[in-house]
């Protein structure tokens, strides 16, 4: 992960100077108290777990191991963290890696760094010791002080292992490796007071900095916690202006981009390199981190409209894009600014390598692919599965001689009742992005004939990727679902189940502060539906009297 | 001249009417080999009418280490096969090969004429690709395919029967091998030609060629990728050159020394290559490549010493990998040099020379930050030896032979050379 | 029963031996499902690699078609009877950067460590057989062996790393003897003891599996299900432990052999084609019998120099002298040195599938990979060097595959090598080398 430049150790270092170990030695007994229930359960997704800890451990710590997958719902990978466990193959991958990190840990060349006190013997247990530094790291990576009976059990194991291994740091590190594989580490445990259905004050902390940071909730946000500020809006709207104010906002907002504009795709689709022998090894990274610059310059560094996201022409590139873009690349660092000229065609995020690229066929593009991404993507509006039977042999036949042009191969959906239905929707878009092929390179002809760009949606009319980008510039929808999705990002809830009603006070300062981005984070952020709970599930009486989906309660 | 500020994007190629306009169009070498013309139809070995008994076999080795002092005894030893040694039979004729004198204690590497001059079988048609360098139509002896008269590529008449030059325009053993690692990684050739009124048709046009630190992209069919950006330097390797273009023809002002980069398929063999009268033929493809030509006078010298010094491919590699004689080259390469008298002597020093290449569309561009292009690694021993051979060959004075390697003795190399334990050349090392 | 089983293995951990016997749960399967002996014990996955020296002739080697039921070609005629246990990846690319290629080097020490190297018989890191040994060789006398089938002791592509090499067993009687003779651990008797590490590592998991009770008060139901889920897969981990804990049986049906007679070794084609299967049989039963989990086989040398009595130049010198037949399109003679190479390995192949082994073979419940230094040795080319994975690696590794790499970097091929010996690893390899995409058509 890129360091935005503040140094991750710093942090751990900075709880033990914030004197926390007042809140480590409090033995807060929270399941046992009826009047907090757990609201929410959410999985760390590889981002959060790898940036945690780094930050918590410094990132001299290698993390190798396999994560769980996590699942797109509602348009966003972040949103499954809600609803997804983990597996024995899973948990196997988590149990060792944990155990790799806290072997750094506690290694030689790392503890004196690491682990502040010093056994009185380094080969015999030392409770005092080992009990300090399991309460320190136990509240960074539960993001709450351990409980008496959670520090007992570490500290006993760590002085047994001690004993018998004859070295304190032996102990230790099993212990740690202890609240590594814990669930209270691998999900964010939310909980919620039953007196008013809202998130407790170390579950605010860390839904706010997962949000803004995709990281662990630093010494300031725990303390926060700690002393009620979190409680009040007023200590919420400090926190948010601190975590906004940082460099460190840009890691969180690309972890959002990258769930957002559905970058992981790359993963799933290959190019034939027969066709596009250009589509080389570099070309999918390259394509994301420009999605990923071209939104945070926009959004965040010139605090500009989020909707000129379908329109801009300005962008970065390194060599390797400028080769697909065909245009010579300046040496002066691996990444340049660059602005299309007007006709060049391009529009925004629409007409990006990455955009073009993952949503095409391996060897020609394709505009339903394309027009069903952008409209689940930018239009919270997902297209169903085709049905069962469809007979693809015409729109794959790119030999027909008379059907020459892939516009003229889908009309046959147009005319197909139970086609229509959702291809009217989607090919238009795509058909309007068809002077881009399978990996974003500007074409002008198909098969000899030129292609036509002209498109209908909704009974507007529009020609090309520009006129794309208009109409989706101007369509009050396009701001409204980055809206709900970030909403949804932040609460962990699909984003099909958030209403305009949850997020209308949000969307009107959105809309009033010019599409900004920061006005929108801070205006979900701050809002009373941020920290909302569902009510506490009512004991198993009628099982079958309402059918609850998984996912109907929002958080 | 200004460097033009419109940069054509290559992926589309339109027939321009002509236009007036600043141009640019920057291509990256691919393909890069000696222009030797083959006259067979297919293969590398086939006999033709270049080689009318085919490619230059192996050396018969026990004829070659045959001396006056040597017994035949001794050399029956040094010949024996890998069935009965076990071992590579390079490794068991490398020090012999460089004794081949008419005394012992001769380096026939470093003196090869302190040896008898074997022979070698020279090209006998009548077709070169080239140029007429001296603007003489009656001297040179080749006409190009064409139909050009007199042309002089006299070093093509010297190598071009040799196994691991002849062949299929860029087909040839080295020229492959040359191909694959340029395309790896090894060096890069880029060639940018500019002018103010159109690139198919101009007046004043201009012809740069030179190194770039940047490397080719190959794509999975093994080929580069096109429209990469590229810088170029202005190292010791570049040059720029006027030209004329008619029709899609370049034709560059000769030079009175072209710098370029060197044909090259290993680390040690790249670098420079000089040129005297040189110039440049450029043709520009349909598909937006570029093909070209590239002659001059090179001096024999430095063309024998750049071949038969090396680390770890030198004089020993080249005969029994790539099938030469150095001793014969030396003496093919003096009896046939045909320009640059030296002014003393009024012996040429120097042979003419062509170069074909094939090139991709590409940008390339000035570096707005210095950039640098590494020095090609050599070794001291390689670096001795070349002196050596530079003092005796221009006083006619044999020189000693450098002092042996004192160090453990080293494992056969990878190419028949001994290098000094598997070291890498890129370590300098005093005992090789 | 969670506080006694820690108490229990308390005890366990305080030096007496492991004679303890956990109840066998019959829904317990490992991760593959499969690789279960008759007694119910999971079979230990071997993994071993194969190198040949010089690479491939593309026109005989290489099938035109991807897939399953790719077409046979001439010089994997030897490896025919294995098709089906075997995938064939090939057209992946060693990168080279900023490196200079270090000819009939930087092949090999890419797809083995996963960085091209500085210089010449140097490994910048160590080499992926001692990684997975470290992870799978516990319990077992040798963490590796090493052999060279044509006797030339420098011939081992096997490091911790830099220049040295682990030295490799030189002819089959000294095998024979490493294996079988003073030391040998007969596998029904004598002493076996745990890994602690395995027990550490059961004890963390208890004080995890204790944290359930205080979470699962007040959870909803769907939230509920999820942390069992969660905890069922903690309890499977300490499970799998559990039983690594047990002494392994050996379960194969081999008998230890009578020493081989003397024989010569040398780097001859017939020589190789003799001693070769003799180096393999040793090497399976010292698989099939516990005294190692990993092996590695040179077959030949990186600049190959094996030779056909009768010829004048070995391998490596005909790869760059012979030149290309203009009708065949490739070099006829040196082509035949690829073929014997592939014999070599199919011997190997042969052996290891010749042991039963519960209900399969040994070659199924191992991984062994074939490798090379080049793809073209005449041009020194490190595009298109081919790999072969062989076994099934006790379920984990589907089978009968040809995948072509278009390109993309070796290491990929041994990021997933190790993801199938199951290592815990999501990225390998260095610069344009690195990776973390396994190449999921071949894990099941």
């Amino acid at each position: 992960m890129k360091d935005t430049g503040i140094r991750r150790h710093t942090i751990a270092i900075a709880f033990a100077c914030a004197g926390l170990m007042n809140i480590a030695l409090e033995t807060a007994s929270f399941a046992a108290s009826p009047a907090n229930y757990v609201a929410g359960l959410r999985r760390l997704t590889e981002t959060e777990y790898r940036n945690s800890i780094a930050d918590i451990f410094g990132s001299a710590i290698d993390v190798q191991g396999r994560f769980e997958p996590e699942r797109r719902v509602g348009g966003l990978l972040a949103s499954s963290s809600a609803i997804l466990s983990i597996t024995p193959a899973g948990f196997e991958g988590y149990s060792k890696m944990a155990d790799r990190i806290a072997a750094q840990v506690v290694d030689e060349k790392n503890r004196g760094k690491l682990i502040s006190c010093t056994p009185k013997t380094a080969t015999a247990p030392d409770d005092k010791c080992a009990g300090e530094a399991v309460s320190h790291y136990g509240l960074i990576l539960f993001r709450r002080p351990l409980t008496g009976a959670e520090l007992k059990a570490r500290t006993a194991l760590a002085a047994s292992i001690a004993k018998s291994s004859g070295n304190f740091y032996t102990g230790l590190r099993y212990a740690l490796a202890s609240l590594i594989s814990s669930p209270q580490f691998l999900f964010r445990v939310e909980t919620a007071s039953a007196k008013d259905n809202t998130l407790d004050n170390y579950s605010r902390a860390a839904r706010l900095s997962y949000l803004f940071w995709d990281t662990t909730p630093d010494a300031e946000l725990l303390a926060a916690a700690q002393n009620g500020a979190l409680a009040t809006p007023d200590g919420v709207s400090r926190q948010v202006d601190r975590l906004m104010a940082s460099p460190r906002l840009e890691t969180g907002m690309r972890a959002f981009f990258a769930d957002y504009f559905e970058l992981d795709t790359f993963g799933n689709i290959s190019k034939d390199p027969t066709i596009y022998p250009k589509f080389m090894g570099g070309v999918a990274d390259s394509a994301k981190e420009e999605t990923l610059r071209t939104a945070i310059d926009l959004t965040l560094k010139r605090n500009g409209d989020m909707r000129d996201l379908m329109t801009t022409r300005k962008t970065f590139i390194n060599r390797t894009l400028a080769s697909i873009y065909g245009v010579p690349f300046k040496f002066n660092s691996d990444w340049m600014p660059y602005e299309f000229p007007e006709d060049a065609g391009r529009s925004g995020l629409l007409t990006q390598v990455s955009m073009l690229g993952m949503f095409s066929h391996p060897g020609r593009s394709s505009p339903t692919k394309r027009g069903v991404a952008v409209l689940d993507i930018f239009l919270c509006q997902p297209t169903p599965n085709p049905p069962p039977n469809v007979d693809f042999s015409i729109i794959n036949d790119v030999s027909n001689p008379t059907l020459k042009t892939v516009r003229q191969r889908l009309m046959a959906h147009a005319t197909n009742g139970v086609c229509a239905s959702c291809h009217t929707h989607s090919d238009p878009i795509g058909l309007s992005l068809e002077q881009f092929d399978s990996i974003g390179v500007r074409r002008v002809q198909e098969n000899g004939q030129p292609i036509d760009v002209s498109a209908t949606l909704q009974g507007q009319n529009f020609v090309g990727a520009t006129g794309l980008g208009k109409v989706l510039h101007d369509n009050p929808k396009v701001a409204a679902c980055f809206a709900r999705k970030a909403y949804a990002y932040g609460v962990g809830a699909s984003s099909e189940r958030v209403s305009a009603a949850m997020v209308r006070t949000q969307m009107d300062s959105f809309t009033a502060g010019g599409y900004r981005l920061p006005v929108l984070l801070k205006a979900l952020a701050t809002s009373p539906q941020f920290f909302s709970a569902p009510p506490p599930e009512q004991p198993k009486v009628e099982q079958s009297k309402t059918k609850t989906a998984m996912n109907d309660v929002v958080h | 001249m200004k460097k033009a500020v419109l940069v054509t994007a290559m992926t589309v190629l339109f027939a321009a009417p002509a236009v007036c306009a600043p141009w640019v169009r920057g291509y990256v070498v691919g393909n890069y080999e000696p222009a030797f013309y083959y006259g067979a139809k297919t293969g590398a070995t086939d006999p033709g009418s270049d080689c009318p008994k085919g490619a230059n076999p192996d050396n018969n080795y026990r004829q070659i280490l045959k001396t006056a002092w040597r017994s035949d005894d001794e050399v029956r030893q040094l010949t024996r096969t890998v069935t009965e040694t076990g071992k590579d039979p390079t490794a068991v004729m490398t020090n012999a090969l460089a004794h081949r004198g008419f005394r012992k204690d001769i380096e026939t590497y470093i003196n090869p004429f302190g040896a008898p001059d074997p022979g070698v079988q020279e090209v006998t048609g009548k077709i070169a690709e080239g140029f007429d360098l001296d603007g003489n139509a009656k001297t040179g002896g080749f006409t190009s395919p064409d139909g050009r008269r007199g042309i002089d590529n006299a070093y093509y008449r010297v190598m071009g029967c040799g196994n691991s030059y002849r062949g299929v325009a860029y087909q040839g053993y080295l020229s492959n091998r040359g191909n694959d690692k340029m395309l790896e990684g090894l060096y890069t050739m880029v060639v940018r030609v500019s002018g103010n009124q159109d690139p198919m048709n101009d007046s004043n046009a201009r012809v740069e060629i030179g190194y770039s630190p940047d490397h080719i992209v190959k794509d999975a069919m093994g080929n580069a990728v096109s429209d990469y950006s590229f810088r170029i330097v202005k190292t010791a390797q570049y040059s720029s050159l006027k030209a004329t273009i008619k029709n899609g023809v370049v034709e560059t002002e000769p030079l009175a020394e072209l710098h370029m980069p060197a044909f090259a398929w290993y680390e040690t063999n790249r670098g420079e290559a000089v040129l005297f009268k040189g110039r440049v033929r450029l043709q520009m493809q349909p598909d937006g490549g570029l093909s070209g030509l590239a002659g001059g006078y090179q001096d024999f010298r430095m063309v024998y010493s750049k071949d038969t010094f090396n680390v770890p491919s030198g004089g020993q590699s080249r005969e029994t990998t790539y099938y030469q004689n150095q001793i014969a080259m030396y003496y093919a390469l003096k009896r046939n040099a045909d320009g640059i008298p030296d002014p003393k002597t009024g012996e040429n020093t120097a042979i003419s020379t062509a170069f074909r290449f094939l090139a991709r569309p590409a940008f390339v561009v000035d570096p707005e930050t210095p950039a640098v292009i590494n020095e090609p690694l050599t070794s001291d021993r390689a670096e001795i030896e070349r002196a050596l051979f530079w003092k005796a060959v221009t006083t006619g004075a044999i020189s000693p032979e450098p002092a042996r390697r004192t160090g453990p003795r080293p494992q056969p190399s990878k190419d028949g050379l001994q290098v000094n334990n598997g070291a890498s050349p890129t370590v300098a090392s005093a005992d090789r | 029963m969670a506080h006694n089983r820690r108490i229990l293995l308390r005890g366990l951990f305080h030096g007496s031996t492991a004679m303890v016997t956990l109840p066998f749960l019959d829904c317990f399967l490992d991760d593959s499902g499969r690789a279960m002996a008759a007694t119910g014990k999971p079979i230990p996955t071997r993994f071993g690699t194969f190198f040949w020296g010089c690479g491939l002739t593309k026109a005989l080697f290489l099938p035109k078609s991807t897939g399953a039921n790719y077409e046979d070609t001439p010089q994997l005629a030897s490896l025919k009877p294995f098709k089906a246990k075997m995938n064939l990846m090939s057209g992946y690319r060693a990168y080279v950067d900023n490196r200079t290629n270090i000819q009939h080097w930087t092949g090999l020490a890419a797809i083995t460590t996963g960085i091209a190297p500085k210089s010449d018989t140097i490994f910048e890191a160590q080499t992926i057989d001692q990684t997975i040994a470290d992870a799978i060789g516990h319990g077992t006398r040798f963490k590796s062996i090493e052999v060279s089938c044509s006797g030339n002791k420098r011939e081992s592509y096997s490091s911790l790393g830099g220049s040295n090499a682990n030295p490799p067993e030189t002819t089959p009687l000294g095998l024979y003897t490493r294996l079988f003779g003073p030391g040998f651990q007969d596998p029904s008797k004598g002493d076996w003891k745990p890994d602690p590490q395995v027990m550490l590592q059961q004890s963390v998991l208890s004080v995890v599996a204790d944290d359930r009770k205080q979470l699962m008060q007040n959870v909803g139901a769907s939230d509920k299900a999820r942390l069992d889920q969660y905890f069922t897969s903690v309890r499977e981990l300490e499970q799998t432990m559990a039983v690594e804990l047990q002494r392994p049986e050996m379960i194969a049906k081999v008998s230890i052999p009578q020493a081989p007679e003397e024989m010569p070794v040398s780097k001859s084609v017939p020589m190789l084609r003799k001693v070769t299967p003799v180096m393999s049989k040793l090497l399976a039963i010292g698989l099939a019998t516990n005294q190692t989990r990993v092996f590695n086989m040179a077959f030949s040398e990186p600049a190959s120099t094996i030779f056909m009595p009768g010829d004048s130049q070995p391998f490596h010198q005909a790869t760059h002298e012979e030149p290309v037949d203009g009708t065949l399109g490739y070099q006829p003679v040196t082509s035949k040195f690829s073929t014997y190479s592939m014999e070599g390995y199919a011997a190997l192949l042969a052996a290891l599938d010749d042991i039963k082994e519960g209900d399969g073979t040994l070659l199924d419940h191992s991984l062994v990979m074939a490798y090379t230094d080049t793809s073209y040795a005449k041009l020194h080319a490190v595009d298109g060097i081919p790999m072969i994975l062989a076994g099934s690696a006790n379920g984990r590794m589907k089978t009968g595959l040809h995948v072509a790499g278009n390109s993309e970097t070796v290491t990929r091929v041994s990021l997933t090598v190790q993801q199938l010996m199951g290592l815990s690893v999501d990225h390998w390899g260095s610069e344009s080398n690195l990776t973390n995409r396994a190449v999921s058509e071949i894990m099941a």
